[in-house]
């Protein structure tokens, strides 16, 4: 039988894997789902108990801000941090995209991908690194322009720095994602490059950029340790806020993940604190999932804006008042500048086509707009491109003159040393990848791919959205009571730290924004191909696994080296979990620092020139290892098979080369 | 390709359980650990203790004083620690509020063992270099602390009275600009140090207001908060003290020691202090506070739940206390260790131990757990004021001989 239709057999094994294939991704994307309820339902068990002592009243609906004294406004300090993050993002946003639009259509192509992996070095850089570049070499030049070094407007340049890299690199993702036949349709119509770019192709990338802008807005909001090195004031919110934006700008406001962090572990903080604190936390993230619905409602496609006719055209009255001004200014400059009157009516497609070819004729600036547009792309790049040596250029001169005068401990793996934290790095870095790549892909997969339920859809990536911009140090207290209080998974038992429970908590850490930013490249692939693939008769199974995964690799690849740089920037959830310093050895159930925990253990080292030698050389050694891994993950990954081919040339070479010489000899 | 990814995972199907079995084994050296939280002041102390005792492996977390209490009384670290007097805070532990109880610390026979002591020194900058530096006293201290809580400005030559301060410098019109941490002394070890134990203070009635705005660090528009760390406060202090003068700081006397040259070449003064009992201004360093000349310091404890620690924890306690390598090791990160009649204060009375006999008796130093005098002896200022000296909280600081 199986000879005469095989066919048959054939299909039922498609069904088989396919159905296998749907419900095993559902059971991991159900699994993240159900890891990411149990953090929040953690903490909101970890908050009830602040909600008790302390009353909705006084933590909602009060103006002042003082723990010790059991006044716990939340306002004040996420006064703070929107303040921080809308200038963040007002820099980033405009100076991200451009850069990506510099890249990918101004630049030459030899240039492009090594531009882009520059940049994306720079968001593999630990928040502290940028806490310490902005405490000790950009306030000194925002204070030429009058700026306090530890304002909150310093801070804010910095957060910038911080997320540029995430825009650009999402951006240019969701750039190429887009369909180029938007590029040279409009070029064919008689539009200059620049106007295709920008009102036709940037517009068809606009989701991409918009999933970018909140996985940016997620670190800005969430970003703990380079800002608590900034921000160290939580006593003058009142009076601050009374004197103008201007003088608050000025001042050194914790915003709310700061005022979370530094005071989960006060002098004399206690489980009172600590539940404050998580009412705190679960604040924020209802609020961010407020402001991701918004976001997302405004910027949603035309398709569903039909569902809500009346809520758009309200916004459209609202924007249409707001660029009343602008546009009549606009209009008013397009008559002064265009001079031929129309004299005669136009009554068929002759009399607007000589209109046009007129006009086209005689418009003197025709190419204002494309000016204009090139000359902020390229400030914006320079601003990239300069922010980057910068940094780069403080942290190798720095390390290279640290590891000359210090007593170097890159070479020695005993017990806190650069070299034992190094080896810590890269084995929780490969653990949590191992981990996290899985769950975050196949439940990506399932949620992109396989998922017809809009809604759950929908609520899982709200949560996710938002649990990205909840400060992890929550996690790390997750992490802290569950993988080691609650299952003792040390060589200690319940009392240790281990470097597992270090890499559990990171995986959940960046579970979220792995799991989005791999959608967000699932996304990208036309529709058209799997339809074509579907129709010739693959199952969706063999669609995903042959077309949609190899041809998303690039945006996967940048997914995990920005998931590693999450990991490498990440502080709290790794001391929390895995220890501030290290054991004797190097073993996966005991503490150990890694490169970012050894940075911010130099904090409270009591000698001063150790410390900061200290903190540029593992620095300087993060940084070796944040290009290396973005090396392998650009260059050796997708060229896999040139290098293999180059290397079986080379061996089939020798081995001729060989025989030849053995035969000579012989 | 293809095949290659097969190869891979079946490499991988292999090698990922004998990595996992590899990183989980014990290595063939391993030794016990010992793991502690608490008190940031403790931390870098206790992990370069840990770092020279050869027979355990000590892994040591900051985390706050509040916290280090909290692990040692619930018994979920090996060890906690406490930059400050452990009474008050047991005293008034609730389990839900701390997640602890008096009963608890009873039940586990917890003993607080007083490692070392760590000072506060001030720091200024002053208008000319080649000034008397201030020296504090029980004239000018109440100034001091008026400054830092921030709501009055005050002229710096105010603070040149009293005893010592002999030659006032030219500075009419500097005023002082306050260096405080961030949420006061309910939140910083340094800060709670800074306004508890500088032994000047008789009688906080007339300055109730300023004190309170030291404790919640609800400091006003004068006074610049910084970070806990010494570094972090320090390197703010110093770049913003580019610009201005009269900047002042407290700073934990380990860092000003450890860093004194750094300090000095950068321009800034180290108040001295005046010490009643012997009519003499002493600097801030080592010797001086081991000494007990001078009085502006706090005890670096860490706790001990005896009835539950390992034998492991117990020999490391010891040797901290026993063994001079010890003390040489306090000495060197800037530390002041205790004198052996200090020691001799940890154990128990009834075992008439003296200083000369401490280190053969430490069997009588695990008997002396908190509670076996009834702790609730001692009144709110730490005062003993029952019949028999208790061992309450480590060494104590000020022992009245005839107390005992």
């Amino acid at each position: 039988m199986k000879k005469v239709f095989p066919t048959i057999s054939l299909i039922n094994k498609k069904t088989r894997v396919n159905s296998a294939s749907k419900y095993i991704s559902m059971f991991f994307s159900l699994f993240s789902a159900i890891v990411l309820f149990a953090i929040l339902g953690f903490i909101i068990y970890k908050s009830i108990y602040a909600f008790e002592v302390y009353g909705i009243k006084n933590i909602l609906f009060s103006d002042k801000f003082n723990i010790a004294s059991n006044e716990v406004s939340f306002w004040l300090p996420f006064v703070s941090t929107i303040i921080t993050t809308f200038i963040a993002l007002l820099i980033a946003i405009p100076v991200g995209v451009k850069t990506a639009i510099f890249i990918k259509f101004r630049l030459n192509k030899k240039y492009r991908k090594f531009i882009r992996v520059v940049s994306e070095t720079l968001a593999g850089i630990p928040s502290v690194i940028f806490g310490l570049f902005a405490s000790q070499s950009l306030a000194p030049v925002l204070n030429v322009f009058g700026i306090n070094s530890y304002s909150v407007f310093t801070a804010s340049i910095m957060l910038s720095f911080m997320i540029v890299p995430t825009i650009i690199s999402m951006s240019l993702n969701s750039l190429d994602a887009v369909d180029d036949n938007l590029f040279s349709n409009p070029i064919a119509i008689g539009c200059t490059k620049t106007r295709s770019i920008y009102k036709v192709y940037l517009k068809s990338a606009r989701n991409g950029i918009i999933v970018a802008v909140i996985l940016a807005m997620g670190r800005s909001i969430g970003e703990t340790m380079a800002l608590s090195m900034i921000l160290q004031n939580e006593s003058l919110y009142t009076s601050s806020f009374n004197s103008g934006l201007i003088s608050t700008l000025n001042t050194d406001l914790k915003t709310i993940s700061v005022v979370i962090s530094t005071n989960m572990f006060g002098e004399n903080s206690n489980e009172q604190t600590r539940s404050l604190l998580f009412v705190f936390g679960l604040i924020l993230f209802v609020f961010i999932m407020v402001f991701n619905i918004v976001i997302f409602y405004i910027t949603s496609d035309k398709k569903s804006k039909n569902k809500n006719k009346r809520f758009y055209k309200m916004i459209d009255k609202i924007f249409y008042f707001l660029l009343f001004i602008p546009n009549c200014i606009a209009t008013g400059f397009e008559w002064l500048t265009f001079s031929v009157k129309r004299n005669k009516p136009i009554n068929d497609n002759n009399d607007v086509i000589e209109y046009i070819r007129i006009r086209t004729e005689k418009y003197k600036f025709q190419n204002l707009y494309t000016w204009y547009k090139l000359f902020w792309e390229f400030v914006s790049f320079i601003i990239c491109m300069g922010l980057l040596l910068w940094i780069t250029l403080l942290i190798l001169s720095q390390g290279i003159v640290a590891i000359q005068v210090g007593n170097t401990t890159i070479f020695n793996y005993e017990k806190n040393t650069t070299g034992q934290s190094f080896l810590n790095t890269t084995l929780i870095i490969f653990i949590a990848i191992l981990i996290g790549l899985p769950i975050s892909l196949v439940s990506s997969v399932y949620l992109n791919e396989y998922c017809t339920n809009k809604k759950f859809k929908s609520v899982i990536n709200f949560f996710m959205d938002s649990l990205g911009s909840t400060p992890s140090i929550l996690f790390g207290m997750f992490g802290l009571i569950f993988f080691i209080e609650t299952l003792g998974w040390t060589s200690d038992g319940a009392k240790g730290y281990s470097l597992i429970a270090g890499a559990l908590t990171i995986v959940l850490v960046i579970i979220p924004s792995l799991t989005r930013s791999i959608q967000e490249a699932l996304i990208q692939i036309p529709n058209e191909i799997r339809i074509n693939a579907l129709a010739l008769g693959s199952s969706k199974f063999e669609v995903i696994r042959k077309i949609i995964l190899p041809t998303a690799l690039t945006g996967i690849v940048t997914s995990i080296v920005m998931s590693i740089g999450r990991i490498l920037s990440e502080t709290a959830p790794l001391y929390l979990t895995s220890g501030l310093t290290s054991a004797n050895v190097t073993s996966l159930d005991r503490p150990g620092q890694t490169l970012t925990t050894r940075i911010y253990a130099q904090l409270y080292n009591t000698n001063i020139s150790d410390g900061i030698n200290i903190m540029y050389e593992v620095a300087f050694i993060t940084l070796l290892l944040i290009t290396t891994l973005i090396i392998i993950g650009y260059y050796v990954i997708p060229n896999y098979k040139n290098i293999k081919k180059w290397f079986s040339n080379k061996l089939i070479f020798t081995k001729v080369h060989l025989k030849k010489e053995f035969s000579l000899e012989n | 390709m293809k095949k290659a990814i097969k190869y891979f995972f079946a490499i991988m199907l292999v090698a990922i359980p004998i990595g996992f079995i590899i990183g989980f084994s014990k290595a063939w050296y391993s030794q016990p650990s010992i793991t502690a939280a608490g008190s940031t002041a403790v931390q870098p102390l206790l992990t370069e203790l840990g770092n020279n005792y050869n027979f355990a492996d000590v892994v040591v977390q900051p985390g706050g004083s509040g916290f280090g209490i909290k692990v040692a009384a619930t018994n979920t670290k090996s060890l906690g620690n406490a930059s400050k007097n452990t009474f008050n805070s047991v005293q008034r532990a609730e389990k839900e509020k701390d997640g602890y109880t008096y009963e608890m610390w009873d039940s586990y026979k917890l003993k607080t063992v007083t490692i070392a002591w760590d000072g506060i020194a001030i720091v200024y900058k002053p208008i000319n270099q080649n000034d008397n530096p201030l020296v504090i006293n029980e004239d000018n201290i109440k100034l001091i602390y008026e400054s830092f809580a921030g709501d009055k400005q005050i002229k710096l030559s105010d603070l040149f009275i009293g005893n010592g301060n002999d030659n006032k410098p030219d500075s009419k019109n500097i005023h002082i600009a306050p260096y405080a941490r961030t949420g006061g002394s309910k939140a910083s070890g340094t800060a709670a140090s800074f306004l508890n134990e500088s032994e000047l203070v008789d009688n906080w009635d007339s300055i109730k207001n300023i004190k309170k705005k030291l404790e919640t660090g609800d400091y006003g528009p004068y006074t610049t908060s910084t970070n806990e760390s010494n570094v972090e406060s320090w390197n703010r202090f110093r770049n913003e003290s580019k610009q201005k003068n009269g900047t002042m700081i407290y700073l934990s006397t380990g860092f000003v020691h450890l860093n004194r040259k750094i300090i000095e070449d950068a321009g800034f003064h180290i108040a001295r202090y005046y010490n009643k009992s012997i009519n003499e201004v002493v600097e801030p360093n080592t010797n001086n506070i081991t000494n007990k000349k001078y009085g502006w310091y706090s005890p670096l404890n860490t706790l001990i739940p005896i009835e539950k620690a390992n034998q492991t924890t117990k020999d490391f306690v010891w040797w901290i206390v026993s063994n001079p390598k010890a003390n040489q090791i306090i000495n060197t990160k800037g530390y002041s260790y205790l004198s052996d009649s200090d020691k001799a204060l940890m154990f128990l009375d009834e075992d008439n131990i003296i200083e000369s006999n401490y280190k053969d008796n430490k069997d009588a130093f695990f008997r002396a757990h908190d509670t076996i005098w009834n702790p609730r002896d001692i009144n709110e200022n730490n005062e003993y004021i029952g019949t028999k000296y208790g061992n309450w909280y480590g060494a104590p600081k000020n022992i009245k001989k005839d107390n005992k």
